[in-house]
C-alpha cells in the first residue's frame, strides 16, 4: 500500500510534470524581487522548500490527507502565507510555548494553534543540502510547517464534516422523513405496505434505508430500468457513507454488485422474476417494488406472484411503491392481504397551467402534418415575458422521433435567431452520450430546450425545467394476438400522464405549463393509461407462468386481467411451439425455452439448433438470436445517410436481414480483433453499444444452455505458456485502464459539463475517438484473441451447407411466421410489393430491409420459370423451381402494416418440412399447406418425392431434438438406465451431419411447382369432406406404426399428424395425371419389377416389399469424422477415399498414402 | 497488508456518536487520540474519529466528527454551532457558563454567533 502510494508521487518530487514547471516559475518572478542570500523573514516562503518538504512528507510511509493530495496542500500553503503576510504576521511564528493553565485547564494565553485539533506526527530529517537552492530546511522552520499540516488537516476536515453535514440536511428535509417512523412500524407489523408519493419525496431512496437500520438483513427493491438500479445503489450507498464497500449493490441483466455483504440490492423487475423460477430464491426479508405505476408487464406480474408468495411464506414483507396515480387500484388488489396506505405528499412547487388549443382555422395547410408553429411561439412568449436572467428550462413532450425532429429542427431555426436557447432532442434511440446532454448546463442567459418522448415523464428527471409544453400525445405499441402484428400509434394520453408531464415544470421552483389542447380535450381522456400486459404479446409472460407452477394462467390474480383472446391466442402459439401440451402441461421443450431470457421464437431457435448443430457451429445461432433478442444495431443514421448504407454492402446478405446482421457481427469482431470497433461501427451507422450487448447476450445464453445441459462445456482451452504470459500482461494492462477510466468517470460526474450555444449539430468525431471506451475495455477482459477468433469461425456460415442449416433453424422456430408475395409484385413498384401472411394478408416489406431495398431478389426471371409445362396442365400461376417464400421475425405496423427481420427460403422445400398440416389429394400432385398455400405438382411423382423426403426428414429432426431434450433432463428410472447401456447410441456429430448434408440436398432439390394463395372461398370447395370414406391404410409408409384416422372435416385420412392424405378434391389435370400414372405400368428403379400402381402403392412396394430394402441398410459406413472446426472434406487423389480433416491430418495423410 | 487486520476489527468495534446539540447522529471507527488507520496524525484531544466516507478506503483519510465536552461530558460534533475548540473540546453550553475562563479570541466568536 505505502510503497505504491509512493511510487505514485515520485514524479512529482522530481518537478517534471508541467504544473510544477509553472509553479516553479512563479516563484523565480518572486524571488527576483529580494536579494537572493539575505533571507528576510517576511520573505520567506514553505514553497521554497518544496522539494524537500515534498521528501519527508513522501517518506513519512503513511498514506494521509496530505500525501493524498499534495498539489491541493501546496495551493493551501501559498494562499496561507498570501494571507499572513496581508496581515503583517510572519509565516515562522516565533509563538513561545509556555503553557499556562487556568483552573479549568485552559491555557491563559492565547494560541491560534490551541484552536486546531490535528497534530502531525511526521519526523523531522536532517536533509541533504539542496544543491540549488542553497538553502537549508532547519528544525524550527519544520516545526512551523508542521503547523500549517496541522492547519490544512483541520480544513480538509471542515470540509468533509460540511459535506456530511449536507448530506444529512437535504436527507431531513425529504418530505418522506416525516413518515419514517410510520413506515418502519408498518413494515414490520403489516404484510403488505403501499407507499405512495410522487417523484422527488425520497421514497426510493429512503425507504430502503429505513428497513436496513430498522433491522432488516436482505432488502431487495426492484426497479424497471437497469439503468435505475446502478443509479440509485450509488446514491444510497453514498448515503449509507458505504459507497467503497459493497452493503449495497445492484444485479441487472449483464452486471452485478452483490456480494455476500450486500443489504440492500436494486434489482430489475424481470431479474427478480427469474430468481423466484429458480428453486433459490434469495433470501429476501423484505422485497419492495418501486415504481408499480408505470405498470409494466413484469412489474403487474410480479405483484400478482408476491401476492400468492406471501401466503406461504410469512417471513417476506412486501412494499409497494408508487406515484400517487390510482392508489385505490393497488389497495383494493391487496384488500384481502389489508395492506396499509401511507401517503407522503411531493415536494411540488405551484404551478400555472394554461391552455393552448391549436384552432382549426390556425392550421396553414389542411393536412395532418404537425405544424411546428405553436412550439416556436411558446419560445416566443417565455422570451418576451420571463427576463433571460431568471433561469429555467423548457421541456416539450412530443409523441415520436420524427415529431421531435419537426419541433427540433424549426426551434433550431428560431435559436440560432436569437442565442437565447439550445435545442437537445430526447429519446432513447440515442446513444448515451447524447442522452447525458440534457443533464448539461446551459451557459449564462441561454436556456435549454429539450424536446422528449414520454421518456421524461417518469424515466428521465432533468433538473431546472420551469416551462413544459405538452402535445397531449404518445405512440404507444399495442398488440394485435390474431395476426402477431405490434402497432405503433399516436394516442392521446391519459390524464394521469398529462398531471405527471405538467408536474415536471414545478419540481425546482414555480413553474408554467402550456398544454397544446383544451380543456374539454383534457376532460375526455382516459384517467389512466392502458397497463402494458394489455398491449404486448403474452406468450413469454405466460410460458414463464406455467414454469413457476401457475397451473392455469386463466385464473392468475393479474391486476388487470389481459383480454381473453390475448391469452388464447398466446397458449394457442405455445402449443404450436410444442411448449405446452395439447392439455397445457408443460414439456421439457417448453421448460427449456422458459430458461432462455428471450423471445419464444428465439430461444426455440436455440434449442433446435443445440441439437441440430454441431457445438463449434453453435455459437452462429447464439450470435443470431442475440442479434434479434437486441433491440436494432442501426443507429437513426444508419438508413438515411448514403455513405453509411454503402460502406455496410459489403457485408449484407441477400438471404435476409438476420443472415445480415450475423455478417456485420462477424465483421465488427474481425475489426475487433484487429483493434478497432468504434469508427469501424459509426462509418456504417451502427450503435457499436449494441453490439457490445449482443456478444454479453449470446455468452449468457450460452451459459444457460450449458446449465440446462443442451450444450456440453467447451474443454478448457490449452495456452502455452508464452501466450499465457501475454494475456497475463495484457489484462494487467486493461485492468490498469479500467481503473484509471472509473477514476475519470468518477470526477466527471461531479460537475457537470457546460453546453455551448452552438453544440447542437457539431459533433467532435475527434474527441470522442480520443477517450477511452469502458466497453471496450471490458469486450478485451472478457474476450482474448482466441476467444474472439473462435467466435469469428463458430459466427460465419461460409459454407452453404451451414447457411442452409442455420437459416431452417430459425425458420423452423419462427414458424408459422412466413409471407407469400402477391401474385401481381412483378408489375409493381419497389415500395409497393405486397406480401401475405396466414393471418394477415396485404403487408409491406419494410424499406430499410434487404428486400425492401431489393424485392427483386424474391422474384422469379423469366429464366427461372418453365413455359414448356407437361401436357394438359394449364395453370394461371408460373411454374418454377425457384419460387420463395418469406420467413419474418415479426409484423409491424406505422405507417403501414411492415414486415421486420425477413429472410427467404424455398418455398415448397420449407413449407413441407414445417408446415403443421399438409393436405394432398390422391395423386400427391396438389398439396395444401395450412389451409392456406396450394403446391401444384404437374410432373409425375415429384410432388410424392418431395413430400415423403419432406416426411423422413421431419421424423429424423424431431427424433434428434427429442433425443436432446431427454438427454437434457434424463428420467432416472431403471428401465431407462438398463435402455441405455444396452444400445449404442450414434453419436450427436455423426447424425447432425448426416441430417445436415439430407437436409442440404433436399433443399436444394430442382423441383417444379406453383404456388397459390387459397382464399376463404378456394377453401370451400378444396376438401372432399368427411363424407366420402377413405379405407385406412396399412402398412403407412409414411410413419410405420401410425394408426390412419379419418379427418372430420376435411375427408381424407391423417397418415401422419401432420399430413391427412386423399382429402383434396382433384380438378381435370390431376384426375387425368392419376389415372395415367395408374394405368402405364411403373418400373421399380431399385428392384426390377414392373406393374400398375397407384402412387400410394408404389410408396408401400418401396417401404416394404422392394427386394433391395435389405441391401440398402447395409450402405457402407462412412468415415467418422472429427468435428474439428478446421476440418475440411478432403478427397485423396492416391486412395480416391473422400475425408474430412484438419489441414495438419491432410498432410499427414498424404505423407502415408504416398 | 498487516494494516488489513486493525482495520477489520474497527469495523466490528463501533462507537454511536450523536451531537447532544444538532442531534447528528453517526456511527464512528474510533475514539481516541491516535487512530489506528491514519498513524501519522494525532489529535490533542479524544475525538470520535470515522474512515473518511467520501475516499476509499487505505488511503488513511479521516474525518473526525467531535468528541465529548471538557466540562460536561456530553458528545458534541465539531459545528461551529455545537462547540469550540481550544485544546480540548467545549460545546457552547459550557463556553456560555464560563465566558472568563476562555481568551477573549476565543469566545468573541462564540458571541459574535
Amino acid at each position: 500500500m505505502d510503497d505504491k502510494s509512493r511510487n505514485h508521487q515520485r514524479p512529482s518530487k522530481r518537478q517534471r510534470s508541467p504544473s510544477h514547471e509553472s509553479k516553479s516559475g512563479e516563484r523565480h518572478k518572486l524571488r527576483k524581487r529580494s536579494p537572493l542570500k539575505q533571507q528576510e523573514e517576511s520573505e520567506f516562503s514553505f514553497l521554497d522548500y518544496k522539494r524537500n518538504l515534498n521528501k519527508i512528507i513522501t517518506y513519512s510511509s503513511d498514506s494521509n490527507t496530505v500525501v493524498n493530495s499534495l498539489d491541493d496542500f501546496w495551493v493551501f500553503v501559498k494562499k496561507y502565507e498570501m494571507t499572513l503576510k496581508k496581515a503583517g504576521k510572519p509565516i515562522i511564528d516565533n509563538e513561545c510555548d509556555h503553557n499556562e493553565l487556568n483552573d479549568i485547564g485552559i491555557p491563559i494565553n492565547f494560541s491560534k494553534h490551541h484552536c486546531i485539533n490535528f497534530m502531525s506526527k511526521m519526523k523531522y530529517m536532517e536533509s541533504v543540502y539542496d544543491e540549488r537552492e542553497k538553502k537549508k530546511l532547519d528544525k524550527k522552520m519544520f516545526d512551523s510547517f508542521l503547523n500549517i499540516v496541522s492547519i490544512y488537516l483541520d480544513f480538509k476536515n471542515k470540509e468533509k464534516f460540511e459535506k456530511l453535514k449536507k448530506l444529512r440536511k437535504a436527507q431531513s428535509e425529504l418530505p418522506v422523513t416525516k413518515y419514517r417512523d410510520e413506515i418502519v412500524a408498518a413494515v414490520q407489523n403489516e404484510k403488505v405496505v403501499i407507499v405512495a408519493g410522487d417523484t422527488g419525496c425520497g421514497k426510493s431512496t429512503q425507504v430502503p434505508q429505513y428497513l436496513h437500520v430498522a433491522g432488516f438483513q436482505n432488502i431487495a427493491c426492484t426497479q424497471p430500468r437497469r439503468i435505475a438500479c446502478v443509479s440509485l445503489s450509488k446514491r444510497v450507498a453514498f448515503e449509507m457513507l458505504t459507497q467503497f464497500e459493497t452493503k449495497v449493490g445492484y444485479q441487472i441483466r449483464f452486471e452485478k454488485s452483490k456480494t455476500a455483504d450486500t443489504k440492500i440490492c436494486f434489482i430489475t423487475e424481470g431479474l427478480l422474476l427469474r430468481q423466484m423460477s429458480s428453486e433459490n430464491l434469495p433470501n429476501y426479508d423484505v422485497i419492495i417494488l418501486d415504481e408499480i405505476h408505470e405498470r409494466h408487464l413484469m412489474g403487474d406480474f410480479l405483484l400478482g406472484i408476491l401476492k400468492c408468495l406471501i401466503h406461504t411464506r410469512n417471513d417476506i414483507k412486501l412494499v409497494l411503491m408508487s406515484a400517487t396515480i390510482n392508489i385505490k387500484l393497488f389497495e383494493d388488489y391487496f384488500s384481502k392481504e389489508s395492506a396499509v396506505v401511507i401517503q407522503v405528499p411531493g415536494r411540488l412547487f405551484p404551478i400555472e397551467l394554461r391552455y393552448k388549443p391549436i384552432l382549426i382555422e390556425d392550421k396553414p395547410t389542411r393536412d395532418d402534418r404537425l405544424d411546428p408553429q405553436p412550439y416556436v411561439q411558446i419560445m416566443q412568449l417565455i422570451d418576451s415575458k420571463y427576463p433571460s436572467a431568471e433561469r429555467g428550462d423548457l421541456l416539450i413532450f412530443m409523441s415520436g422521433v420524427q415529431e421531435i425532429t419537426t419541433i427540433c429542427d424549426a426551434a433550431q431555426q428560431y435559436a440560432e435567431k436569437t442565442k437565447k436557447w439550445i435545442i437537445l432532442p430526447l429519446h432513447s434511440g440515442l446513444s448515451l452520450t447524447e442522452q447525458d446532454k440534457v443533464f448539461d448546463y446551459p451557459p449564462e442567459g441561454v436556456r435549454k430546450c429539450i424536446v422528449s418522448t414520454n421518456i421524461a415523464e417518469t424515466s428521465v428527471t432533468i433538473d431546472g425545467i420551469r416551462f413544459v409544453v405538452d402535445s397531449g400525445k404518445v405512440k404507444e405499441m399495442s398488440y394485435d394476438s390474431s395476426t402477431k402484428m405490434q402497432r405503433l400509434k399516436e394516442f392521446w394520453i391519459s390524464k394521469a400522464s398529462a398531471d405527471q408531464r405538467k408536474g415536471r415544470a414545478g419540481r425546482t421552483g414555480p413553474g408554467v405549463c402550456y398544454r397544446i389542447y383544451s380543456e374539454e380535450q383534457y376532460s375526455d381522456m382516459e384517467a389512466f393509461s392502458t397497463p402494458e400486459v394489455s398491449r404486448v404479446p403474452l406468450a413469454s409472460l405466460l410460458l414463464l407462468m406455467s414454469s413457476l407452477g401457475v397451473n392455469d394462467v386463466r385464473r392468475f390474480p393479474f391486476i388487470d386481467t389481459p383480454p381473453g383472446e390475448a391469452i388464447e391466442d398466446a397458449l394457442l402459439e405455445l402449443k404450436q411451439h410444442g411448449a405446452l401440451t395439447s392439455n397445457e402441461k408443460l414439456t421439457a421443450l417448453g421448460k427449456a425455452l422458459a430458461s432462455l431470457p428471450v423471445d419464444v421464437s428465439l430461444a426455440k431457435a436455440l434449442v433446435v439448433a443445440a441439437a441440430s448443430l454441431p457445438a463449434h457451429k453453435l455459437d452462429s445461432a447464439l450470435a443470431l438470436a442475440a442479434a434479434l433478442g437486441i433491440r436494432s444495431i442501426y443507429t437513426t443514421r444508419a438508413h438515411r445517410d448514403f455513405e453509411c448504407e454503402n460502406s455496410r454492402k459489403p457485408d449484407e446478405s441477400d438471404h435476409g436481414d438476420p443472415v445480415t446482421l450475423l455478417s456485420l457481427y462477424c465483421a465488427w469482431l474481425r475489426e475487433k480483433s484487429r483493434g478497432g470497433g468504434r469508427a469501424w461501427c459509426k462509418r456504417r451507422g451502427l450503435e457499436e453499444q449494441r453490439l457490445y450487448e449482443l456478444t454479453k447476450l449470446a455468452a449468457q445464453l450460452n451459459t444457460l444452455l450449458q446449465d440446462n445441459n443442451l450444450k456440453e462445456a467447451p474443454e478448457p482451452e490449452t495456452m502455452s505458456s508464452a501466450e499465457r504470459a501475454l494475456r497475463h500482461g495484457q489484462m494487467k494492462q486493461l485492468k490498469d485502464m479500467r481503473r484509471q477510466y472509473k477514476q475519470k468517470a468518477a470526477e466527471e460526474s461531479k460537475r457537470r459539463k457546460r453546453l455551448k450555444v452552438d453544440s447542437w449539430e457539431i459533433i467532435d468525431d475527434k474527441d470522442e475517438d480520443n477517450t477511452v471506451d469502458i466497453r471496450d475495455i471490458e469486450f478485451r477482459m472478457t474476450n482474448d484473441a482466441s476467444r474472439i477468433r473462435a467466435l469469428i469461425n463458430g459466427s460465419s456460415t461460409n459454407s452453404g451447407r451451414d447457411l442452409i442449416m442455420l437459416k431452417l433453424v430459425l425458420c423452423r422456430a419462427l414458424y408459422p411466421q412466413v409471407a407469400v408475395a402477391d401474385e401481381y409484385n412483378h408489375c409493381k413498384s419497389v415500395s409497393e410489393q405486397l406480401f401475405h401472411t396466414w393471418s394477415k394478408p396485404f403487408v409491406f416489406l419494410h424499406p430499410t430491409s434487404i428486400f425492401g431495398k431489393n424485392p427483386r431478389l424474391l422474384q422469379l426471371t423469366d429464366a427461372d420459370v418453365q413455359t414448356d409445362e407437361p401436357f394438359g396442365y394449364k395453370s394461371r400461376q408460373p411454374l418454377s423451381s425457384k419460387h420463395q417464400i418469406l420467413c419474418y421475425l415479426s409484423l409491424l405496423e406505422t405507417t403501414k402494416p411492415y414486415i421486420v427481420n425477413s429472410m427467404r427460403m424455398p418455398a415448397a422445400q420449407t413449407l413441407l418440412l414445417l408446415a403443421h398440416s399438409i393436405d394432398t389429394n390422391i395423386g400427391f400432385t396438389r398439396l395444401v399447406c395450412d389451409s392456406w398455400l396450394l403446391l401444384e405438382f404437374p410432373y409425375p411423382e415429384s410432388g410424392l418425392n418431395l413430400l415423403m423426403k419432406a416426411v423422413k426428414l421431419r421424423q429424423r429432426w424431431e427424433d434428434l431434438i427429442n433425443r436432446r431434450l431427454q438427454d437434457a433432463n434424463p428420467n432416472k428410472s431403471v428401465e431407462s438406465e438398463l435402455k441405455k447401456s444396452n444400445q449404442t447410441k450414434t453419436s450427436y456429430e455423426e447424425l447432425q451431419y448426416e441430417l445436415s448434408c439430407d437436409i442440404s440436398s433436399y433443399i436444394n432439390s430442382d423441383i417444379y411447382y406453383t404456388i397459390k394463395r387459397c382464399l376463404p372461398g378456394d377453401l370451400k370447395v378444396m376438401y372432399v369432406g368427411p363424407d366420402e370414406v377413405h379405407p385406412t391404410i396399412d402398412p403407412n409408409p409414411f410413419e410405420q406404426g401410425f394408426e390412419c384416422r379419418p379427418h372430420e372435416k376435411k375427408g381424407g385420412v391423417y397418415v401422419t399428424d401432420n399430413i391427412v392424405f386423399n382429402c383434396v378434391v382433384d380438378t381435370d389435370w390431376s384426375y387425368k395425371s392419376y389415372e395415367e400414372t395408374y394405368s402405364l405400368p411403373w418400373t421399380c428403379p431399385d428392384c426390377e419389377l414392373s406393374v400398375c400402381l397407384s402412387p400410394l402403392e408404389r410408396l408401400q412396394h418401396k417401404e416394404f416389399t422392394c427386394s433391395s430394402r435389405m441391401e440398402k441398410k447395409d450402405v457402407q459406413k462412412k468415415p467418422i469424422r472429427e468435428n474439428k472446426p478446421n476440418t475440411k472434406e478432403f478427397e485423396c487423389e492416391t486412395c480416391k477415399v473422400t475425408l474430412y480433416l484438419t489441414p495438419v491430418e491432410i498432410l499427414k495423410h498424404k505423407k502415408a498414402c504416398k | 497488508m498487516d494494516e488489513s487486520k486493525p482495520k477489520d476489527e474497527c469495523a466490528q468495534v463501533t462507537y454511536n456518536f450523536k451531537c447532544s446539540e444538532c442531534g447528528m447522529n453517526e456511527e464512528t471507527h474510533y475514539k481516541g487520540v491516535s487512530p489506528p488507520f491514519s498513524r501519522k496524525i494525532q489529535l490533542k484531544y479524544p475525538s470520535y474519529v470515522m474512515k473518511d466516507p467520501f475516499s476509499p478506503p487505505g488511503k488513511g483519510e479521516i474525518l473526525i466528527l467531535g468528541a465529548d465536552c471538557a466540562i460536561c461530558g456530553k458528545a458534541v460534533c465539531i459545528s461551529k454551532q455545537c462547540s469550540i475548540f481550544y485544546l480540548k473540546t467545549y460545546c457552547l453550553k459550557c463556553v456560555q457558563n464560563s465566558m472568563d475562563k476562555f481568551p477573549a479570541e476565543v469566545t468573541n466568536k462564540v458571541k459574535k454567533s
